[in-house]
């Protein structure tokens, strides 16, 4: 954020106001000029624009983008904070999202929540939020829809799955963290308890297939994150887990019973942040059971296997160079969906995807970076049913380009 | 190379005018630095060029144009040395109230100022970037705020100064007596 621009607006809006509400504040944002601002000290406002072009042979992503450019993947985003006491924050923040036939840009509500820092000293502190609040899945997931905060214009596919991921999110429910700062290092703890959000086609179409008339139902699941930093972020670990539960409900002359869904996954994450460069890897596994459908096909337990290899190289002052390698095998006990295939008469490359990605940032201004990215991918395993309704009609190897621009304040 | 060239020049200069606060800013890195430079003055023109292109290689390369860097806070903040790793936590905005319980401030300057570069690098022994990215987590995922980013060292002087519970960071030169010097440990 602040371009000088936002120092002037706090100037002028520094007044009496401490007080006034959030609502207030979004409420007057239409008013607010377009750069970014800095409210009275207890507020802040940042958002986040990006377009993104996209080109490729094989299959469509994010719109009709074979032999041809799509550009149907645009990120908005919105937030407010207000810190009324040092130890009370409440945040909010607006998404719209287009992202081809999977994402069609309804703002919603990304995340709302309140944090309150229950005990705090110099070697740390522990606090609550309750409300809507971002799962912490490995380094990435809290903030992936922003740019910014991204290495690339598309997040590693294999952990970061964008073709269904909303059951990933955010979710309403409450979560406990901790900090200790150290001499060796620091330690961040989150639990969180949560009812994920699995009413979408998406989440339907990748738990059980597409075509069925009933409907999933979150159940009480759990998520957590414990991160170590070593010498200030120079090295970061990170493990994750969580459990999520849902159930589903029949529809109308449904085949189906009402059966249920475990999805457990656990991701080890690490990074290492020199000057010019940083080199990152995370390897997940991906454990999905169901369970009471009165299906064969559908009453198994599978896991998945992911891991992407990533580095960059800030190789002069505001560009930045990206090498990455992702792979993703949607069932370890069949790589390379040999026995799928088999089984269901459909292409075995549906079960994997191996991405290799080269991609170059150059920031115009601290607020404004522009990208462009090169993928070669084998297999399908990511790729939005929405975009290619024909699993016959895909490719196995195809290849996107991508261009990004991007502005925050 | 100048860059590596320049690194060790300013490290050598700083040994003169080393304080206890600023001197912990450097204390691993530095020592570390003297030893290698000690190798760098007794070896063979060859191996100082190759230790100089490992070193920058390696990353430890780092132009700094500025005089050495000090944390700087409101008068109303009593001042009692700070670990570095509480100067992270406190400009990382993890941290949001002093001892006594007054929140605190933090202001900062531009993520290419050579004196944001030289206060991330000597006194908090981390990269501007991992800041802003630390930073980013927090403000676009909700769970904390953004320090206030000023335009010049003179803005970040006087809103220090006037502001209750402010810390920043100046060219010591700059310093004067409406703030005060916060050591960091």
């Amino acid at each position: 954020m602040s371009v000088s621009a936002c120092c002037q607006c706090s100037e002028l809006r520094r007044g009496k106001h401490r007080g006034a509400g959030i609502l207030l504040l979004l409420a007057a944002l239409p008013c607010l000029p377009a750069a970014a601002m800095e409210m009275p000290e207890a507020t802040q406002i940042h958002g986040f624009v990006t377009q993104g072009l996209i080109s490729s042979t094989g299959n469509n992503f994010f719109g009709p983008s074979k032999n041809g450019v799509s550009w149907e993947f645009t990120e908005l985003g919105v937030n407010a904070s207000y810190r009324p006491d040092p130890d009370l924050q409440f945040s909010a923040q607006l998404l719209s999202r287009r992202a081809g036939g999977t994402d069609n840009g309804r703002v919603r509500l990304d995340y709302g929540f309140v944090d309150y820092t229950f005990s705090a000293s110099e070697s740390g502190r522990w606090g609550v939020m309750a409300g809507k609040i971002k799962n912490p899945l490995g380094f990435y997931n809290t903030t992936r829809d922003v740019a910014f905060t991204r290495p690339s214009i598309l997040l590693p596919q294999s952990i970061y799955f964008d073709r269904a991921r909303n059951f990933a999110l955010s979710a309403p429910g409450a979560s406990v963290y901790g900090e200790r700062v150290g001499e060796g290092g620091d330690l961040y703890l989150q639990l969180a308890a949560l009812r994920p959000q699995v009413d979408d086609q998406d989440t339907k179409f990748a738990f059980l297939g597409v075509d069925q008339p009933g409907n999933l139902d979150g159940d009480a699941s759990y998520i957590g994150r414990l991160l170590f930093d070593r010498d200030g972020g120079r090295l970061r670990l990170a493990l994750s887990a969580a459990q999520i539960n849902m159930s589903y409900r029949p529809g109308a002359g449904d085949a189906l019973s009402a059966g249920s869904i475990r999805f457990e996954p656990a991701v080890l994450s690490a990074q290492f942040n020199a000057e010019r460069w940083s080199l990152t890897s995370e390897y997940a596994l991906e454990r999905v059971s169901r369970r009471g459908f009165g299906a064969p096909v559908l009453d198994t337990t599978n896991t998945s296997e992911q891991c992407y290899v990533q580095g960059t190289y800030r190789f002069a002052a505001r560009w930045e160079g990206l090498l990455r390698y992702d792979v993703l095998y949607l069932d370890r006990a069949d790589r390379d969906g040999a026995r799928y295939a088999a089984l269901s008469g459909n292409p075995a490359y549906a079960r994997y995807a191996k991405d290799w990605t080269v991609g170059v940032r150059y920031d115009v201004t601290p607020s404004f970076m522009l990208r462009g990215e090169f993928h070669s991918v084998d297999g399908t395993a990511w790729l939005p049913f929405e975009d290619n309704p024909d699993p016959f009609g895909t490719s196995r190897r195809w290849n996107m380009f991508l261009l990004q621009g991007s502005y925050r304040f | 190379m100048g860059v590596g060239v320049r690194q060790f020049a300013a490290a050598g200069r700083r040994k003169g005018h080393q304080e206890n606060n600023h001197r912990s800013g450097l204390k691993e890195r530095g020592e570390s630095q003297e030893s290698r430079m000690a190798l760098l003055n007794n070896k063979h023109p060859f191996v100082r060029v190759v230790l100089i292109y490992a070193a920058l290689l390696i990353g430890l390369g780092g132009a700094s144009d500025c005089e050495a860097v000090d944390v700087i806070v409101n008068p109303s903040v009593p001042v009692h040395p700070i670990s570095r790793g509480v100067a992270r936590a406190i400009f990382g905005m993890r941290m949001t109230r002093w001892p006594d319980g007054s929140p605190i401030r933090v202001f900062v300057l531009g993520d290419g100022d050579p004196v944001h570069v030289a206060f991330c690098k000597e006194v908090l022994d981390i990269y501007p970037y991992q800041l802003r990215a630390a930073w980013d987590r927090l403000v676009y995922s909700g769970s904390g705020q953004a320090p206030t980013e000023l335009a010049s060292e003179q803005e970040m002087l006087a809103r220090v100064a006037s502001t209750p519970g402010a810390i920043g960071y100046l060219e010591r030169r700059l310093v004067n007596v409406r703030v005060r010097l916060l050591p960091v440990q």
